[in-house]
């Protein structure tokens, strides 16, 4: 295993898959975190597994306007992996579904086997290819039809423990709020105008303005006087979605 | 409840198995999949692994008082009362010759904890074939030795007796050609 993906597995860990290794010291950045999973999956089967079931389970808690600007700009064959990952959880869940993002998501231009080990040879692929699922075939990243693993994942009352800014996700259920925050913490922590933070959460300005309206009733943002615009930022550094 | 073992933790249920064993002599009993695997070191300490699987027991008289031993420790460590399974062993899978290739991984009390070795573990992940499973081995690096030994392995499992699903051995020959041509 990489490097990389001890780190990558210490923040699933943090989030409450149990992977054999400490949690990582702070809540990730769900969003940054899921798209850098897609890169790792190929070489990490249980990561795939892992991260379908934790999403057929949590997927509230994913920022869905934010994941779905990240997924746009994603490279092949990753976009068609995070596609099968949310069509995987959704099977797993069907609650779970996230269409706004998977219709940023597209299928691998050539068919393939989604995990390296079976790319190595065309002998290889042939397996991997017929053993495929459906879903699997529609994204053309081959894998077998995933088996949820829910014992291998912490109940909600530890994840929000051990992770306290999730409880704002789970009220706000993946929602254009839950984006703005998550966005504010992660993206421009110094605050950011209302264009820019539209253009992050792929939202029109009327939209966004709504969704500041309730987050400044609930004193989670204040937008401050900036020009000829409005600066929003975090009302508390301590209230963050993902901190 | 959840269950979640790492290499300590799994050995700490092990143990407090092998401390509570009413049972009059040595108890013997064959790890297998992923707890074998993360005990002997042949795969990564990183991997989920939600199963201890026991794929022998000896004697297996015994296996009411493993039983019980198992219920009472899952009840101290708040583990599912399955965490100590034997589906392995009712699977009949095991390759011959198993009990020489063992490896002693500890004692505790009368219970003697032994894991499969490498050549059986590649085996049953070979006849397993599953994404994880396939991953596992080419971390592994299989050798053109053991290719022989697990072809020799999947055409013993043919036989009527063993009551493998064929269609898996026929998918499992198919992948190890395929993993042949990669050596």
């Amino acid at each position: 295993m990489k490097a990389l993906d001890h780190i990558l597995v210490a923040k699933w860990a943090r989030l409450g898959v149990m992977f054999n290794v400490p949690p990582w010291r702070q809540t990730p950045d769900l969003e940054g975190l899921l798209i850098e999973t897609v890169s790792q999956i190929p070489d990490n089967p249980r990561l795939f597994v892992m991260t379908a079931t934790w999403l057929g389970r949590y997927s509230p808690l994913v920022a869905r306007h934010r994941l779905a600007v990240m997924a746009a700009e994603l490279p092949d064959p990753a976009s068609a992996v995070l596609g099968l990952l949310l069509d995987t959880a959704a099977e797993i869940t069907p609650a779970a579904s996230m269409e706004m993002v998977r219709a940023r998501c597209r299928p691998a231009p050539a068919p393939m086997p989604l995990f390296t080990a079976d790319r190595t040879t065309p002998a290889l692929r042939a397996p991997a290819r017929s053993a495929a699922s459906t879903i699997s075939k529609r994204w053309n990243v081959w894998a077998e039809p995933v088996d949820s693993k829910a014992d291998a994942l912490r109940p909600a009352d530890w994840v929000m423990q051990h992770n306290c800014s999730m409880k704002v996700r789970a009220v706000f259920r993946g929602t254009l709020r839950a984006s703005v925050l998550a966005c504010l913490e992660h993206h421009v922590p110094a605050g950011a105008s209302e264009a820019e933070l539209a253009r992050l959460c792929g939202v029109t300005r009327k939209a966004l303005h709504e969704a500041l309206d309730h987050l400044e009733l609930c004193d989670m943002i204040r937008r401050s006087r900036f020009g000829r615009s409005y600066r929003v930022s975090l009302s508390h550094p301590g209230l963050r979605i993902a901190g | 409840m959840s269950k979640h073992f790492t290499t300590t933790s799994v050995l700490k249920a092990l143990k407090m198995v092998g401390e509570s064993l009413d049972w009059p002599g040595q108890v013997e009993i064959l790890l297998v999949g992923g707890v074998a695997g993360m005990a002997t070191g042949l795969l990564q300490p990183e991997r989920t692994t939600g199963d201890c699987d026991v794929a022998d027991l000896a004697p297996s008289a015994a296996a009411t008082a493993l039983e019980k031993a198992a219920a009472q420790t899952a009840e101290r460590m708040k583990l599912p009362p399955t965490w100590l399974n034997d589906k392995a062993g009712q699977l009949n899978v095991l390759p011959d010759g198993w009990r020489s290739r063992r490896e002693h991984i500890a004692t505790y009390g009368k219970l003697k904890i032994y894991a499969a070795s490498r050549l059986d573990l590649l085996a049953m992940k070979v006849f397993a074939h599953r994404a994880t499973d396939r991953h596992d081995i080419a971390e592994m690096r299989i050798t053109p030795e053991e290719v022989a030994f697990v072809r020799k392995y999947l055409t013993i499992l043919k036989v009527p007796s063993r009551k493998a699903d064929l269609d898996q051995v026929a998918g499992a020959e198919k992948y190890l050609r395929a993993l042949e041509e990669t050596l």
